[in-house]
């Protein structure tokens, strides 16, 4: 077993429990985890893996979620001390009467005596209510995707999620289907709403915690029946925040992602407000060198008090999971550029510690701001040690609503190993440079982010960094779209192209993907493909692949829920009618494989790929940097 | 009370149906750090997973 890629899940009344997903035998599974003893047992042992896990707040059972292939599937539930199911004629569903279908959220009432599941059949969501292995009740349904966020500590009221500037942005149903009080509160293009959870310690009147953007600002916000939506100007924010209750009954959790970077603060939304300026803003230039921006006349109508915030130590970087110990400690799942994921424990409100220092390693790592019109594209450059230029590869990340971070991958560590300098771009589209960053662009779907990545590329080859007549692209899923649209939009810049489990064809996909993507991708164009054709045609990889002339890597799957195989197979025809070189790899796993075997494969097929398009003589690094990885959470942050 | 299997903020909205954290450069081998193990100059074309 190796170490935990999650945050631990906590049981919140059984402080000595918890549910974790550790690697067992090159697969994710569910582990239990008794603190009090330090025994861990791996309580899953599904042949894809699984990735979905949870703990009851009294910790008596663990659920988790037993999917196909194609995402689909049904929570079960097994006590934490590991009683077999079946023993007691069940079969171990976790919620009895649940249809199969994909998970769109778990959640408990204070106790756990009622659990709530919200699944997606066909183009319908729906959520369920009762107690743990017993019976559901069917609480509502609503057509597309709509997650279930929380279910409040009375178990009276569920909040659930849609799009966040749609209609649907907040959803409030009462368990009781006799009670009045189902609520939206809707979001648009100039506010979106995004509901995280309800306060725990407030059992009389559930409090529902919010982040809201407005006016390019992302806000802490509070919602309660009897006051109804309440901003926080104070917790304001010019790129992406998370937020969270922690400790205490008015305490808040921030976490702030700005540049390719994580931080977190404290607040207390019961405080009155702290002499002098509290608003803790960024630090970091951005894209569009935004500064600190003035709220919005909604935020300034709000500002009723700031809350005093306090930043907690972190050793710079990404947390990219964080959960909260009954205890108070946060555990997080944090890694930099040089340094692989590990697992990092805070203690707000001690003294703080020291964190690690900088990891030795061959690659040279740098950032990029690339300046244009419409702001600075940022990006994260690894070379190779000594004198450049090299063959180029980017790295092209998915969503396209993620980014690219200050965190370690280890493709690119694998990629520079083997000679090539690895460019992470975050363009146009991506989260943590603010709300303009990631929606300006005129439904220029694809167009827009190959312009950034052409902007980059020139940079580089400029300054000598790439090597002009070898620069390619390598993207998984949004990424690889990406990837196959600049190999056929600017076939003069690209001379290889690597994409895995990738849109090929827009409109094919549009028709074959989930429900929560084709929101997203109405969202992205403007519209469906009937309603505007156009977009979608200037965006589609097909559109331009008579124009395709340097080698292509296909990878996909034909269980691709997300992706779905057919587009991809009927590009790779395009390719072969075209005479075009290319290669199509069919790989199992689905959109993304729950099995490391998979990943490797997949990336030795790509280096392999790489190295027979751009033969040999590659500059060779005395060897790739492969630093270990401590098998114990490291303390780090504050500490006694 | 919220479960760590539900995402649903700006920073992961666009992968919401997703339904949890999944640190992806976890996905390769993080404990050796090392993904592509084996050698691939001059070696047979390794050959993909089992296929349907």
């Amino acid at each position: 077993m190796t170490q935990a890629f999650q945050s631990p899940g906590f049981a919140a009344l059984a402080a000595d429990r918890a549910v974790e997903t550790r690697l067992v035998e090159e697969r994710w599974q569910a582990v239990a985890w008794d603190l009090g003893t330090g025994r861990r047992r791996v309580v899953t042992d599904r042949p894809g893996g699984v990735h979905l896990s949870e703990i009851e707040p009294d910790g008596e059972a663990i659920w988790w979620f037993d999917t196909d292939s194609a995402g689909e599937g049904r929570w079960r539930r097994e006590p934490f001390t590991g009683a077999a199911n079946g023993s007691d004629g069940t079969d171990g569903s976790a919620l009895l009467g649940v249809p199969p279908g994909r998970p769109y959220g778990v959640a408990f009432d204070r106790t756990g005596a009622l659990a709530a599941v919200a699944v997606g059949v066909d183009d319908t969501s729906h959520c369920y209510v009762g107690p743990p292995a017993g019976e559901g009740r069917l609480i509502g349904s609503a057509p597309g995707y709509l997650g279930l966020a929380d279910l409040s500590p009375d178990g009276r009221l569920l909040a659930l999620g849609g799009r966040p500037d749609g209609d649907d942005a907040v959803v409030l149903w009462p368990t009781d289907a006799r009670a009045d009080g189902r609520l939206r509160l809707a979001g648009d293009r100039r506010r979106r709403l995004w509901p995280i959870e309800f306060n725990p310690l407030a059992i009389s009147e559930p409090e529902l915690l919010l982040v809201v953007e407005e006016d390019e600002r992302y806000t802490v916000a509070t919602w309660r029946a009897g006051t109804g939506l309440r901003g926080y100007p104070g917790l304001s924010f010019d790129s992406q925040i998370t937020a969270g209750w922690y400790r205490g009954p008015r305490g808040v959790l921030i976490q702030h992602e700005r540049a390719g970077r994580s931080r977190l603060l404290l607040a207390d939304l019961g405080l009155p407000a702290a002499p002098g300026p509290t608003a803790p803003g960024p630090t970091a230039p951005g894209p569009t060198e935004p500064g600190p921006t003035e709220p919005g006349p909604t935020a300034r109508r709000q500002a009723e008090h700031a809350p005093p915030v306090r930043e907690i130590s972190t050793p710079g970087g990404t947390i990219h999971d964080l959960s909260c110990a009954p205890d108070g400690a946060l555990h997080c799942v944090w890694s930099r550029e040089s340094t692989p994921p590990r697992p990092l424990v805070l203690r707000p409100g001690t003294q703080p510690a020291d964190h690690p220092g900088p990891d030795r390693d061959d690659t040279s790592r740098s950032r990029r701001w690339t300046p244009r019109p419409y702001g600075r594209i940022h990006s994260f450059v690894s070379t190779p040690a000594g004198p450049g230029p090299w063959p180029t590869l980017f790295l092209v990340h998915g969503g396209p609503a993620t980014h690219d971070r200050d965190s370690y991958d280890p493709r690119v560590n694998a990629l520079v190993g083997r000679g090539f300098a690895v460019v992470r771009t975050n363009y146009r589209g991506s989260t943590g440079y603010g709300a303009r960053w990631q929606h300006d662009y005129g439904h220029r779907v694809g167009l827009a982010q190959i312009e950034d990545l052409a902007a980059v590329r020139a940079e580089l080859v400029a300054d000598g960094t790439a090597l002009a007549r070898r620069t390619g692209l390598c993207g998984f899923s949004w990424g690889g779209y990406l990837t196959l649209l600049a190999m056929g939009a600017q076939p003069e810049l690209w001379s290889l192209g690597m994409a895995a489990q990738p849109i090929a064809d827009y409109p094919a996909a549009y028709r074959a993907t989930t429900p929560a993507l084709r929101a997203l991708d109405r969202q992205l164009f403007g519209g469906t493909p009937e309603e505007v054709p156009e977009r979608y045609r200037a965006a589609d990889p097909r559109s331009y692949v008579h124009r395709v002339r340097s080698p292509v890597l296909l990878v996909a799957s034909r269980t691709d829920e997300r992706c779905p195989p057919d587009q991809v197979a009927g590009y790779a025809a395009d390719l072969r009618r075209l005479a075009v070189p290319h290669e199509l790899l069919w790989v199992d796993g689905g959109h993304y494989s729950r099995r490391t075997a998979d990943h490797r494969s997949v990336l030795a097929a790509m280096v392999r790929f790489a190295e027979r398009a751009w033969p040999a003589p590659l500059p060779r690094p005395p060897q790739g940097d492969r630093p270990g990885v401590p098998a114990e959470p490291m303390e780090g942050g504050e500490q006694p | 009370m919220k479960r760590r299997s539900i995402q649903n903020d700006p920073i992961s909205t666009p992968e919401r149906d997703r339904g949890a954290v999944i640190v992806q450069n976890f996905a390769l081998d993080i404990t050796k750090a090392a993904p592509v193990a084996p050698a691939l100059k001059g070696q047979p074309k390794p050959k993909p997973e089992s296929k349907k």
